[in-house]
């Protein structure tokens, strides 16, 4: 080999891999570095005070607490918490005594904090796997710690924690994880969203809503329509769960594009009852449209019968439907412009609550973390965060665009003597994930705390003399005998 | 002059008292669809159902009778006006079926959204206790004015006479000029005899 090519590759090439070596570190870490941080005293009710170390993430206020000085505080109450924790898993048991490992109650010294960046840092609580943001550092003393949301805490501990701005201070009461839902909106709860709706698919009743009417981008919560639509096709007779779905190039294609969940290939066979999964549980664009062609040949004509299934139930006109899985298209002018599905909060609870009650094997399909389809050789996962958080939740769907926000819908079978409430909670246009997550754990444990609350029999005594009473009666005890 | 006053006669008749008893309808239709799309307002699908109903005609018989000696009376006709809140119930109670089912189909709980009378009747024994009629009259009580009201909208009696070509009620109150054997026009409302006053 010559000096020339030694010059000419050889050298070039050494450069550019030392340049990669260099580079690569600060490609692969997500470090963040917090300037808003605060050390902040939580009082318990026996007046013993702790120093939580809190990160404010992006926002004043927006609090992520020590996970370790939280178990300081909470340890010798009847909310105590053991926690251990590694780079792979944060352990969590209730009632379980915390062992201090160094670094608790230490304030922060310094003016800037380094974290991994916000993620899902793997949490069990009590065995069962959860899904937090949270921030993983470590302390003064080189432990690891999590940061996690003051009020994901709250609501994952049952805590009674709540922040006296006047004070400065978080203080702990010695009750439960309790909802003030009127001062929780007039702190700016539905500042987070565009619009939100909580309410009982049994009866219809709705415990409180937000801006419900006005027509938000539907995103991946469309496939709650698609989903109905398949499902009403299996009931005419006109396909079956056990059909054969052929995989068409179009499929493919869209498979193998930035949007695509799973990878298909044209002419593979897919029963139908696993694209149903596919579709609301990771969320599988590619699926809809399968399910779509074979169904009614093109995406165009099943479109027509969303449409048509929306005009049935009597649905806005602020809700439609251009395709069958929610994701964004450019329209098809020399002017471009983006359009999407559109849905209202109020129909998407009309919708819902039909599927709830007219298929309640919904429940099933999307109550499990994990499904394995061998057809693609791969197991999907429920991207639902209640259905880890909240136990009971009934998943239904997530949905996120970037002109959509984070959306959920999500529902929980609420039993009691009356009978059962079904609670759905819907929630449009969070800024991330993070914050979708949180409000639509405060609405469905809202809905859950309201019906627990609304004591209907059908023997009350008022009687039901409005249209709307005596229905919503009728519906109770209709759902009843089902 | 006989021939001439016969031939007069025939084609100028002297104008008659119209003795004897006659009716005109009174549509409440209007009034009573009225009234159900307010009650129906309340529910979700309310003003669909409203809209997309047809119903049947409610009306209810107005009686003029006028004695030989020149005195009428006028009154509503009680067995008409109880047959007119039937079917304005009936109305109700096809609307509040149609309503129902719907709105069973809209929580998809029914595939139809028509379903049998058997099943709303063993619902509504359940909900309220009572049949859909029963509860229907008690909790659209106001669907038909209470007879008493409306019998003292219409009642009224006095004289009327023949002068000239015109038939005049209460020394000219109302007066017309389109009457015959058979029919009476009197303030926009035609008047079908129905029996004679002997």
């Amino acid at each position: 080999m010559s000096g020339r090519v030694l010059h000419k590759i050889i050298y070039p090439m050494a450069i550019i891999f030392v340049l990669l070596i260099c580079i690569i570190p600060a490609i692969r870490s997500d470090a963040i570095t917090h300037k808003v941080l605060e050390n902040i005293e939580l009082v318990r009710e026996d007046g013993e005070v702790f120093m939580i170390k809190a990160i404010h993430h992006s926002y004043g206020n927006n609090r992520y607490v020590s996970l370790r000085d939280m178990a300081c505080a909470l340890a010798g109450t009847d909310k105590s918490i053991g926690v251990s924790m590694d780079s792979d898993r944060t352990l969590i048991v209730t009632g379980g005594n915390y062992e201090p490992v160094g670094g608790e109650g230490i304030e922060f010294e310094y003016k800037e904090y380094k974290t991994d960046g916000i993620t899902v840092n793997p949490i069990s609580i009590d065995e069962r796997d959860c899904m937090y943001f949270s921030f993983a550092g470590t302390n003064s003393e080189g432990n690891r710690d999590l940061y996690i949301s003051i009020t994901d805490l709250a609501m994952a501990l049952n805590l009674d924690l709540h922040i006296d701005a006047a004070a400065g201070q978080l203080k702990l009461g010695s009750g439960d994880f309790h909802i003030d839902f009127d001062e929780y909106v007039e702190q700016g709860l539905y500042d987070e969203v565009y619009s939100a709706l909580v309410g009982d698919a049994v009866t219809g009743v709705i415990y409180t809503s937000f801006n419900e009417e006005v027509s938000v981008c539907a995103a991946s919560t469309t496939k709650l329509m698609t989903y109905l639509c398949v499902m009403d096709a299996v009931s005419a007779g006109e396909i079956t769960l056990e059909d054969d779905v052929v995989i068409s190039a179009d499929v493919q294609a869209l498979s193998k594009t930035s949007d695509g969940v799973i990878r298909m290939t044209e002419g593979q066979r897919v029963k139908l009852k696993d694209l149903l999964y596919a579709i609301l549980l990771p969320s599988s664009n590619e699926a809809a449209l399968a399910l779509a062609e074979h169904i009614d040949g093109t995406e165009e004509t099943f479109v027509k019968r969303m449409n048509d299934k929306a005009g049935e139930l009597y649905l806005s006109e602020n809700t439609y439907f251009y395709n069958c899985h929610g994701l964004p298209e450019y329209s098809d002018t020399v002017a471009a412009s983006k359009i999407q599905n559109h849905i209202t909060a109020s129909d998407m609870f009309v919708l819902a609550s039909h599927i709830l009650n007219k298929y309640p094997e919904i429940r099933d399909i999307t109550s499990v973390t994990e499904y394995r389809l061998e057809v693609f050789d791969t197991d999907i996962k429920n991207t639902n965060p209640l259905l880890y958080n909240l136990p009971g939740t009934i998943g239904l769907k997530t949905g996120t665009t970037k002109a959509s926000g984070s959306s959920l819908v999500a529902a929980y079978d609420l039993k009691d003597e009356s009978g059962t409430k079904t609670i759905v909670a819907i929630e449009y246009g969070a800024e991330d994930a993070a914050t979708r997550n949180t409000v639509t754990e405060i609405l469905m444990r809202y809905g859950i705390q309201s019906g627990r609350m609304s004591s209907f029999t059908v023997n009350e005594e008022s009687f039901p003399y409005t249209a709307d009473a005596i229905i919503k009666r009728l519906i109770q005890i209709k759902s009843r005998q089902r | 002059m006989a021939v001439a006053l016969l031939v007069y006669e025939r084609f100028y008749p002297v104008k008659k008292l119209p003795v004897g008893t006659w009716i005109r309808e009174e549509d409440m239709t209007g009034q009573t669809s009225d009234e159900i799309a307010k009650w129906l307002a309340s529910a979700k699908q309310g003003s669909t159902v409203m809209s997309e109903t047809t119903y049947d005609k409610v009306s209810v018989d107005i009686v003029l009778r006028i004695a030989e000696d020149g005195t009428y009376e006028q009154y509503v006709d009680e067995q008409s006006y109880t047959d007119a809140g039937k079917v304005a119930y009936n109305n109700l109670a096809k609307a509040f079926g149609k309503l129902a089912g719907t709105s069973f189909e809209a929580v998809g709980m029914s595939d139809e959204s028509e379903f049998s009378a058997e099943e709303l009747e063993a619902l509504m024994i359940e909900a309220v206790g009572m049949s859909v009629e029963e509860y229907l009259r008690k909790a659209v009580a106001d669907l038909m004015p209470a007879y008493e009201e409306y019998s003292q909208e219409f009642k009224s009696t006095g004289s009327c006479a023949v002068e000239g070509d015109l038939l005049c009620f209460d020394n000219g109150k109302s007066r017309t000029l389109l009457y015959d054997k058979n029919r009476l026009v009197l303030d926009d409302a035609v008047y079908i005899k129905v029996e004679d006053v002997r």
